[in-house]
């Protein structure tokens, strides 16, 4: 099963390069190393999206968000003009995609029906505050707990604005702390549920 | 999905032994793994969700916070509220870092021989007390003030109004409402009778073409244009129109965005009343059954200098008189006064017209701080009269509002100096029922209006007041042409109080400052701008010595010796305020939801009547108190007022000497003055500071570039700031627009404090100024 699934996934990212290649081509100043490692790599049977770049990690995601659940702020350069309410931040956020400037691929938004992006997601010009906050930084919520041992853990987030669990758990820009062992199956509620920290059943 | 694994009873008890095993080994050695089963922790994920309104702008969205061992630690948007639904902006979803500033005032102070001091707040209260007490009785009763704010919560604002109006006898009470929503509120005046929307946020739902008269909607009502922009992902017929001075990310989003010159807003409006009755896209049957008309003075002024005083003389007129009116706003005629195109100027009126269109007009500071903020109000409840499209499910002029209980408290308490909980000053029978519930002799309560908020300001730089009592706002970033009212204020024998959070340029002149609780550390209601109050409990305990806003006027009043008027405990004092205060208001026409319904719900629309909240006023199918299909019963005749209203020339324009406009605003990630937004992190590292957006085209000119220090100068004030070229905002050429949240560039100081003759409220958006490179 994972044999399959990575397959799939390399022809993907295979494709993927091939048409970026084919834009490099074009545009000599895109970084042309880590595409012919990649290559060299894949030729041998070696290469994985793990092996071509740093894959993210929720160390990063967490960063960038004020508590869990908060809006993540914008971590890349970003002029006005490509950012203006409508679908120019879905272009590369809708579906995802390599992108080689940043040797990374881009995270898939689990809300793209939402347009005015820059409502909720800005991005901070410096890194120092106005006045210091004492702000205590929730706990991110504990991975991997299932409640009997090898069972499906249940869902430690809300899913509020976060209903496409492929979003961020399938693909080449998944954290890898989170990343499905089994994308291949896409009901995923049908194993995984929300918890509401209700308190047990006790019959009156 | 193949049949479940049948397990063997062997299996099962075989499993059940095991998971009892591990559950007793884990009991009896803690902190052991067995195997790969670690026992689940609630580790940030078990607290309490509780519901509160936004403590940001006039949306009001629902929010739900987390709150962890007394601290806010999360925030969701309240999927139970219909206002947003779930969703919130950058600052909603921040705000409870606003509470965690390291600078947060815990501590009275008080000025002792020139130099702050922390005192316990007993005796910061007890000074406040002896002050007032002393100036009034050195310089009379209206030597004392009190200006307050469209952040003061339902509740402090009503303890504000019986303290001053009710018991110390004097109106010299303003709230910083005036210069945001005046214009607004005059506007509802002399159009309605009534004030607030007569339509509410279900609008959005139903209507289909969405008019945006000067405001940045995406920006400064981020959740509700939101709604808006879903709107046109299921429903094809949907335009959205951006109408303004300046190209903003709002006129991106928006079908059709249309650049008139500043000020020309008025002849736009008329021009596109000339073209429906032109082209008999009106509704007649509407217009002769529910609409009057009238006219009133012209060229009144703009109140530049002190004791300025207008009252207008409304005249009743005919329809063939407003057409006759209308004559010098043809087409062509607008199209030169604003620079729209004649083809444009069509098309608007062609939206307006179209019987198979519902129209919903917003607007917010761009046509209220305006001096003709009330005409221009007038004149586009005009369109929707002429068009009969108002009052009905998708059809409704919407008044925006900035603040998030300006409404809710300020003009539905009504902290303003000529108002009343119900009425006005100036009404005996309005008087009489404030002083049955009030408990106090109507020969307290003054007849007379005293000062509008520049008036007061002006009053306290001449030294006619002498004591003023600030609370949850900052004048002294915020008043127009500053630097009067900054040294006005900072005269010699003028007692300043100040209520705030942060330090901030107004705590700066304080003589004494009081440590406020803020926001959900106190329990309070705010008013948004669908007429929705919205309640919230204490969520987290006051810290320090703070104590909120209303009950610091009340310690202070019980000093003065009106102990009598406020029984109330610390426990129960806001539901008995509820209590009272909704005496007020009862009846159909704006009966408030009673307290413990406030409680459960995210908020209950007014009037609410039997039970049921009223949607849509004046209209009979939704509307108890209206007698007619529509009955606009705020007007003695049940008539809507159609206004003629021409456009005239503001009182500053660019010339030789300052030859470009200024402009000021918002940006989305900073709350006014910008105390609380500057101390959330990821706010202030979004936008670290004010900039002064210019056209490239002026840039290329004067030879300006991107980030270069320019200053800005007008006949008031200067100012040295970088330029910002491209930046979200493009302003049309001739035009600067600066952000005022950033107390070290007080943008304020260029302004003019000239104001609509009607509403008092100032124009920030239009001054000149000239632009030089700085050295």
């Amino acid at each position: 099963m994972q044999q399959q699934g990575l397959i799939k996934t390399l022809a993907g990212i295979g494709l993927g390069f091939l048409l970026s290649g084919s834009m490099q081509a074009r545009n000599p100043e895109l970084p042309t190393q880590t595409f012919q490692q990649f290559n060299s790599l894949a030729t041998k049977g070696q290469a994985s999206q793990d092996t071509l770049v740093s894959p993210r990690s929720l160390e990063e995601y967490h960063v960038r968000r004020a508590y869990p659940g908060a809006p993540p702020t914008i971590p890349h350069p970003l002029m006005e003009a490509d950012s203006k309410v409508g679908d120019q931040c879905l272009s590369c956020h809708r579906s995802g995609g390599f992108v080689p400037s940043m040797s990374k691929f881009t995270p898939i938004t689990p809300h793209p029906e939402f347009v005015n992006c820059k409502q909720c997601h800005v991005r901070p010009v410096v890194s120092e505050e106005f006045k210091k906050n004492m702000w205590i930084k929730m706990d991110s919520p504990a991975l991997k707990q299932p409640k009997i041992p090898g069972g499906p853990p249940p869902i430690p987030h809300s899913l509020w604005l976060r209903e496409n669990c492929q979003a961020c758990h399938t693909g080449p820009a998944a954290m890898k702390e989170i990343k499905s062992s089994h994308p291949e199956r896409v009901h995923c509620q049908q194993c995984h549920v929300e918890q509401s920290g209700a308190a047990e059943f006790e019959r009156k | 999905m193949s049949p479940g694994k049948q397990f063997s009873r062997r299996q099962l008890l075989r499993m059940a032994a095991k998971q009892s095993a591990i559950l007793a080994a884990t009991t009896l050695l803690p902190g052991i793994t067995f195997g790969t089963w670690i026992r689940p922790e609630a580790r940030g994920s078990t607290f309490d969700w509780k519901k509160t309104p936004c403590r940001f702008c006039g949306v009001g969205c629902g929010l739900l916070v987390g709150i962890s061992d007394k601290r806010a630690v999360a925030v969701k948007g309240d999927p139970a509220s219909p206002v947003n639904k779930g969703l919130c902006c950058v600052k909603g979803y921040h705000s409870v870092q606003a509470l965690y500033g390291k600078d947060r005032i815990l501590k009275a102070r008080v000025r002792k021989q020139g130099k702050m001091v922390d005192v316990p707040v007993k005796e910061a209260l007890d000074l406040v007390a002896q002050k007032m007490q002393e100036t009034i009785k050195q310089h009379g009763k209206d030597s004392v003030a009190m200006y307050g704010s469209g952040q003061w919560t339902i509740p402090d604002g009503y303890v504000a109004s019986k303290f001053m109006k009710g018991l110390i006898g004097t109106n010299n009470l303003e709230a910083n409402a005036r210069l945001c929503m005046a214009s607004a509120v005059t506007g509802f005046m002399t159009s309605f009778g009534l004030d607030e929307p007569m339509g509410c946020y279900e609008d959005i739902d139903h209507g289909n073409t969405f008019v945006m008269w000067g405001n940045n909607m995406a920006e400064m009502h981020p959740v509700l244009f939101s709604r808006v922009l879903d709107r046109k992902l299921h429903d094809k017929s949907v335009r959205i129109i951006d109408l303004s001075t300046r190209v903003t990310r709002t006129s991106h989003a928006a079908d059709l965005s249309v650049q008139f010159k500043p000020n020309t807003d008025l002849a736009l409006a008329n021009g596109i009343a000339h073209e429906l009755i032109r082209t008999n896209r009106i509704n007649q049957s509407f217009i002769d059954s529910f609409c009057s008309v009238y006219r009133g003075k012209t060229k009144i002024g703009f109140g530049l200098k002190d004791g300025f005083a207008f009252k207008d003389a409304p005249e009743k007129t005919t329809f063939q008189a407003l057409k006759d009116f209308l004559k010098d706003y043809s087409a062509e005629k607008t199209s030169d006064i604003t620079g729209v195109s004649v083809k444009d100027i069509k098309y608007l009126a062609g939206l307006y017209g179209d019987p198979a269109r519902k129209v919903v007009s917003f607007w917010c500071m761009g046509v209220n701080q305006h001096t003709r903020g009330t005409w221009m109000n007038n004149l586009i409840y005009n369109l929707h009269l002429l068009t009969g499209k108002i009052s009905q499910p998708g059809n409704s002029p919407f008044s925006l509002t900035g603040q998030p209980s300006a409404c809710g408290t300020v003009r539905e308490v009504g902290t303003l100096t000529h108002k009343l909980p119900h009425g006005v000053v100036m009404n005996e029978k309005h008087r009489e029922m404030a002083a049955k519930i009030w408990d106090v002799d109507v020969k307290n309560i003054d007849p007379k209006p005293t000062y509008h908020t520049v008036e007061m300001f002006r009053a306290l730089d001449r030294g006619d007041i002498r004591f003023m009592w600030i609370q949850v706002t900052n004048p002294m970033v915020t008043m127009p042409h500053l630097n009067r009212y900054r040294n006005g204020a900072k005269k010699d024998d003028r007692f300043i109080v100040v209520s705030d959070v942060y330090p901030t340029p107004t705590t700066d002149i304080a003589d004494v400052i009081l440590p406020s609780a803020m926001w959900i550390e106190r329990e309070g209601m705010f008013g948004n701008s669908e007429r929705r109050t919205q309640h919230f409990d204490q969520l987290l305990p006051s810290p320090g010595e703070t104590l909120s806003d209303g009950l610091q006027i009340i310690e202070v009043a019980k000093r003065m010796g009106y102990g009598k008027w406020f029984p109330w405990t610390r426990e129960n004092y806001v539901e008995k305020i509820w209590e009272e205060y909704s005496r007020f208001h009862a009846g159909p026409k704006h009966a408030m939801a009673p307290y413990q319904e406030l409680k459960k719900k995210p908020g209950v629309l007014w009037p609410f009547v039997n039970g049921k909240e009223t949607k849509w006023r004046y209209n009979k199918d939704y509307d108890p108190a209206s007698k007619a299909s529509f009955d606009f019963y705020g007007k003695p005749d049940h008539k809507a007022v159609l206004w003629l209203r021409p456009w005239e020339a503001p009182p500053e324009s660019p010339d030789q000497e300052y030859p470009f406009w200024l402009n000021t605003g918002r940006v989305i990630e900073h709350w006014h003055s910008g105390s609380m937004t500057r101390r959330i992190p990821v706010l202030h590292q979004a936008v670290p500071e004010a900039y002064a957006e210019i056209n490239p085209e002026d840039a290329r000119r004067l030879n300006i570039s991107e980030g270069e220090k320019i200053t800005l100068e007008s006949r008031r004030g200067k100012i040295t700031i970088k330029a910002r070229i491209n930046g979200r905002g493009l302003p049309t050429s001739g035009q600067v627009f600066v952000p005022f949240f950033d107390e070290s560039l007080l943008i304020n100081e260029l302004t003019l404090d000239g104001f609509c003759p009607i509403s008092k409220q100032p124009d920030y958006k239009k001054c000149a100024i000239r632009i030089t490179k700085a050295v």
